[in-house]
């Protein structure tokens, strides 16, 4: 499934904060997002996945247009989104959260499979999510999406609040993902390394537009970045 | 606003007996409103029995004025202008000491639900109701009291004195709900919990406001008996209760003048329906409620406003807030390498589960001491307990603060925070109605109690303050709301408000997560800056490469234990950081 972004214009009230957007991430491709804070990272990906009603432009999923097409849909189709604040269920307990978005309990072995990501998880799946330290929380709200077995995810600064190890971690999942169910990334991150490694394609976000893009293989990139992100 | 003046003053002329009278009667409810408006729509205390009120003060004045045999007919009657005055006094003095009981024992239980004080208002109005008719030698029982209308002013010298009187309790919450005490109000209603961090006393504040709140109704209650000239337990009960909340929500909760023009307006659709349908007024205005809640959920005023403001191109009238650079003498504080802070064997943990199992630490003066270690180690939860109060399950933890020497079990948080413990949570919590400025300020305040008429348009902040705003590009986005913000700059946001409070020692959950690495840099400097003069910083940080740049120790937590600690080197050189931080699972 690939994702196609035109012109894409999203604000609050008379506040336009992304102005006039357009990428393309291919189908089995990942695209990750950087950018200095305020620059309008979040609130692309909330007028993609329909949270937030764009003013203008185009978002196509799988060659569909998406525009106006409710959230739960999207992830009906297999487009799942993690938002950076609050996105589990805190009185339900890590399993229950893992279950939710599978329409059921989730099965057994993909269930265990998550787990062996993130088997500091396993240990805790009776505790209520709430009351899981802030990295755990992130590390559960990652794993609620694995357990839908999306077609395309949407990460928001993911890595945001873990520890360098539990980086490591999600970027081989995320790798993983891809290589073996086909997977298509968008993640907006802080994180240059992780994006670095996960990512095929970088771009960079400014004042609501994208200024700068390329392959993340491309010699000099990081250099380069670290230039880009400086104020 | 000076239209509304101009229609209040010249109403008479143009309005008949009967509508006169609904007009003044509304207007008194227009007072009552403003009262719930304070409590409910600017503090977010959700009193469901605020009838409760405007019944004592009405009552007060009928008890005042009459004399009941046992069966409660009025025997004799008191029609003298001082007898009025004194029910109407008492009344007002005797609701607000209710109003204090109530508040004292709902408030003050530790982490009460804030829906505790709902049940209770909810079921004092109902038991008043009921205990009205039980008591007819004080009451006159189901029938009320009748007759004790103060016939010493005209129909129109009653408008008259009810206009000024809403007027005034109008102008002066408006002032109030405009001066920091307002802005104290409404940090309480967006995020009770939060606000305490920053030295508010809650309750306290919650207390003022909903005596304050219940004193106004009472005088309220006491006009309208004296206008009316009857009391009975309508003016109890929950019914009437409801009605003063559907004034206050349909008129716009918060705009002090909305709450006026719902009672108001109400009051005279209710009047007209009722008459002229008279089976189905209440159909009709059931019907009015929900559209009103479907279509415009703020309430009738806002959206006027708003329509007002954009065709004359008007911004706020309030005006925005900014932030100063003030020069401050470093205040004196405690020698370096003095401990600031002693936990000692404390455990700590949520139900069954135990987070922390015996942790020692000190926390020496002027040092910056990283708390690092894997997910889930208990780290937030050590914050959690240096400055929320619980009682630690063992063990304990004293402060040896410059100015103030407590034990940290059992201090209410605005007590540990008013002694100079700042603190920056993991996960940005703010106010969704307070703007960047206003929650420096409010910060900076560090609980003391704020002006009910001053306005503070100039938040005086430290250099420290300044470059972290500057840093993370909060600058020119003073008057910008939370909501409005990404997470980044939330995170910006919180750790300004820390450092406005001029703390002595400064707990930060994660700093720099969702920050820049230039961001990062800046901050690096300023905590240095701020430990030159003589401030302690505590952190927890995931980003090593930052530690080994900031820290002068560092202490590892591992499964609630205190595992390692020393300079930076050494515990980078430690075995279990070296494990948890490469990924595989320590046992």
């Amino acid at each position: 499934m690939n994702l196609a972004v035109e012109g894409l214009r999203a604000g609050y009230g008379s506040a336009v904060i992304v102005d006039g957007i357009s990428f393309e991430v291919p189908d089995h491709g990942a695209l990750a997002i950087v950018g200095r804070n305020g620059m309008g990272k979040s609130t692309l990906l909330r007028a993609i996945t329909g949270y937030l009603k764009p003013m203008a432009g185009a978002v196509r999923v799988g060659g569909r247009s998406t525009i106006g097409t409710p959230t739960y849909r999207l992830a009906r189709m297999g487009v799942v989104y993690t938002p950076q604040e609050q996105s589990l269920f805190g009185e339900l307990s890590v399993e229950e959260n893992l279950s939710v978005g599978v329409g059921g309990r989730c099965p057994k072995d993909l269930r265990d499979e998550i787990l062996s990501v993130f088997p500091v998880l396993g240990e805790r799946l009776r505790q209520r999510a709430g009351t899981l330290s802030g990295g755990e929380q992130k590390m559960l709200t990652l794993a609620k999406a694995l357990a839908m077995r999306p077609e395309m995810l949407l990460l928001d600064e993911i890595s945001d609040g873990l520890g360098p190890g539990v980086v490591t971690v999600v970027g081989e999942t995320l790798t993983r993902l891809r290589e073996q169910f086909g997977c298509t990334l968008l993640m907006v991150e802080q994180n240059l390394d992780l994006s670095l490694r996960v990512a095929d394609r970088v771009a960079v976000l400014k004042l609501g537009s994208i200024v700068f893009e390329c392959e993340s293989t491309e010699p000099g990139l990081r250099e380069e970045l670290t230039e880009q992100l400086a104020p | 606003m000076l239209v509304a003046l101009v229609l209040l003053a010249v109403a008479p002329l143009f309005l008949g007996t009967y509508y006169l009278g609904l007009l003044t009667i509304s207007l008194v409810y227009g007072v009552l409103a403003v009262s719930l408006d304070l409590v409910w729509g600017y503090t977010g205390i959700p009193d469901l029995g605020h009838a409760l009120w405007f019944g004592i003060g009405a009552l007060s004045v009928a008890m005042a004025t009459t004399k009941l045999d046992s069966f409660g007919i009025v025997l004799t009657t008191y029609p003298g202008l001082g007898r009025h005055l004194a029910g109407l006094v008492i009344g007002v003095l005797v609701a607000g000491a209710i109003a204090a009981v109530v508040g004292i024992l709902s408030f003050s239980q530790r982490e009460a639900d804030p829906f505790y004080i709902a049940i209770v208002t909810l079921a004092l109005t109902v038991v008043a109701g009921t205990i009205y008719g039980q008591l007819p030698q004080y009451t006159g029982g189901d029938n009320g009291i009748f007759g004790i209308a103060y016939h010493g002013l005209t129909n129109v010298q009653w408008y008259y004195v009810s206009a000024a009187v809403l007027v005034v309790v109008a102008a002066g919450a408006l002032v109030l709900v405009r001066s920091d005490f307002g802005l104290v109000m409404r940090s309480i209603r967006d995020n009770e919990r939060r606000v305490r961090f920053f030295g508010v006393n809650v309750e306290l504040m919650k207390l003022i406001v909903f005596v304050g709140g219940a004193m106004i109704a009472a005088g309220a209650g006491g006009m309208f008996a004296m206008i009316e000239g009857f009391v009975s337990s309508q003016l109890f009960d929950f019914l009437f209760s409801t009605q003063i909340l559907i004034w206050v929500a349909v008129g716009g909760r918060a705009t002090v003048l909305g709450p006026i023009l719902g009672a108001v307006g109400l009051s005279f659709v209710t009047a007209e329906l009722s008459s002229s349908s008279p089976t189905q007024w209440a159909l009709f205005l059931g019907l009015l409620f929900v559209a009103v809640v479907v279509f415009i959920p703020d309430g009738v005023l806002p959206p006027i406003v708003r329509l007002f403001r954009r065709v004359f191109h008007q911004h706020g009238a309030q005006g925005g807030r900014q932030l100063v650079d003030v020069q401050r003498s470093a205040p004196e504080l405690r020698p370096a390498g003095e401990p600031v802070a002693t936990v000692s064997d404390v455990e700590f943990g949520y139900g069954s589960l135990r987070v922390l199992r015996g942790v020692d630490f000190e926390i020496l003066a002027g040092e910056l001491l990283c708390i690092v270690g894997p997910n889930g180690a208990g780290k937030s939860t050590l914050l959690n307990v240096l400055t929320n109060g619980k009682v630690p399950m063992r063990g304990r933890i004293d402060y040896h603060l410059q100015h103030d020497r407590l034990a940290q079990s059992g201090a209410s948080i605005h007590r540990i925070a008013r002694s100079g413990v700042a603190r920056k949570f993991q996960i940005p919590h703010l106010f969704d109605t307070l703007t960047v400025a206003e929650t420096i300020l409010v910060a900076s305040m560090r609980g003391a109690l704020p002006s009910v008429w001053r306005r503070t348009r100039d938040v005086q902040v430290g250099r420290s303050v300044h470059e972290i705003v500057d840093a993370t590009a909060l600058a020119g986005r003073e008057n910008d709301l939370p909501p409005h913000l990404a997470h980044g700059l939330k995170q910006g946001l919180e750790l300004a408000a820390a450092l406005s409070m001029r703390p002595e020692i400064l707990l930060l959950d994660e700093p720099t997560a969702g920050l820049t690495a230039n961001e990062r840099h800046v901050i690096g400097e300023v905590f240095r800056r701020l430990l030159d003069a003589g401030v302690t910083i505590v952190l927890i940080e995931h980003d090593l490469d930052f530690v080994a740049r900031v820290a002068d120790r560092v202490i590892v937590l591992h499964g609630g234990k205190v595992v390692e600690s020393g300079t930076p080197a050494e515990v980078a050189a430690s075995p279990v950081v070296r494990e948890a931080y490469v990924g595989t699972a320590v046992t």
